[in-house]
């Protein structure tokens, strides 16, 4: 009787911890390239949890004080394009490159294509809020950092496409 | 017009348009548009809300632009210069202040109601039209500042308060530029 509730409880942790970790999402990572094909899914839930023994000293960095005094006007700006309607902010046009920077649902998405290579990058705008939120000490935790991604809608985040290869980080 | 001057005009509106229609209300957008027909051709357009064109001034750390205040280095007329000169014109109703007409090329400033306009037309070497058209309170605005400063927040929270449409248009054999408030 005791065995069969403590299988019970460890089958019920275990489902538990299956959803939690199939709603949180998963970070796929697709390299195709002529030698290699890689597809590496990462449960973004397992990644916040080993990410979290993991600290970044960055404290001592000049390049991360100066990127620090720009957090709140960065934080303001992200707030208003909270609210602002789906809209392109810059867009370029060359007979051989073109670059777009747009605002997408909840997302800020950028777009660079020439001759040679497709860039697509897609931020959501939660994601990046958390990881302002997460900038705030000396060091960065990695755990902190894949937790930006918990609980986003699914999609490409990173598309860059160039003549040799093709990788794409995506949210399932 | 000579190019340089035709420089130091286009940034110096550029910029006066830019704070007044920041400041013209939180919903309104500032729209630039640039189409080059050069031998690299290339068209740009840039559409951002006031507000968020207000943040952006206040992170610019510039030597020359700093808190929304721009230094200017101008060697032919200073900002005390354009203050005094401001004074004067705005005592007067509407007129030319000033007409030049030569051969190939016109030049005309002007008050129109509560509108400073600079019109500039050179057809002898390239085809160019500058067509400025600023508010009065936006000028007082930027012309706020103290020392060689242009006071841009300034000229921007001017603008909250009063609708703006076309601020510049540029045309000429290369390059069009249109810059417009919504």
């Amino acid at each position: 009787m005791t065995f069969k509730n403590f299988v019970i409880g460890f089958l019920i942790v275990v489902l538990l911890l299956a959803a939690y970790v199939i709603h949180a999402g998963f970070v796929v990572v697709h390299v195709k390239a002529r030698e290699a094909n890689v597809w590496v899914p990462v449960p973004i839930a397992l990644g916040h949890l080993v990410g979290a023994f993991v600290n970044f000293p960055l404290g001592d960095r000049p390049e991360f004080e100066k990127a620090l005094e720009y957090r709140e006007a960065a934080a303001e700006i992200l707030k208003q394009l909270k609210d602002l309607p789906d809209a392109e902010f810059v867009e370029v046009t060359k007979p051989h490159e073109h670059v777009r920077i747009s605002k997408r649902g909840n997302s800020l998405c950028i777009d660079v294509e020439n001759l040679n290579e497709k860039v697509k990058v897609r931020v959501p705008l939660r994601a990046a809020g958390r990881l302002l939120e997460s900038l705030n000490r000396q060091s960065v935790n990695v755990g902190e950092l894949v937790a930006c991604l918990e609980w986003q809608p699914p999609g490409d985040i990173v598309h860059v496409q160039t003549g040799r290869e093709e990788v794409r980080v995506s949210i399932w | 017009m000579r190019r340089s001057s035709y420089a130091v005009l286009l940034a110096f509106f550029c910029l006066c348009p830019q704070s007044a229609l920041l400041a013209q209300s939180s919903s309104g957008w500032l729209h630039v548009e640039v189409n080059e027909k050069t031998a690299d051709p290339a068209l740009v357009k840039v559409n951002l809300p006031l507000s968020l064109v207000d943040v952006a001034l206040g992170v610019v750390k510039d030597e020359n632009l700093k808190s929304g205040r721009l230094k200017l280095d101008m060697h032919d007329i200073s900002v005390a210069d354009l203050r005094r000169l401001w004074s004067e014109l705005k005592k007067s109703g509407n007129a030319d202040f000033v007409t030049v007409e030569k051969k190939g090329e016109s030049v005309r400033i002007a008050r129109q109601g509560n509108y400073l306009l600079v019109k500039v037309s050179e057809s002898e070497r390239k085809n160019s039209k500058v067509d400025l058209k600023i508010p009065f309170h936006v000028v007082d605005a930027l012309l706020s500042g103290t020392g060689d400063e242009l006071n841009i927040k300034a000229a921007i929270a001017a603008m909250q308060h009063n609708g703006v449409g076309e601020i510049l248009t540029v045309h000429d054999n290369q390059t069009q530029v249109r810059i417009w408030v919504d």
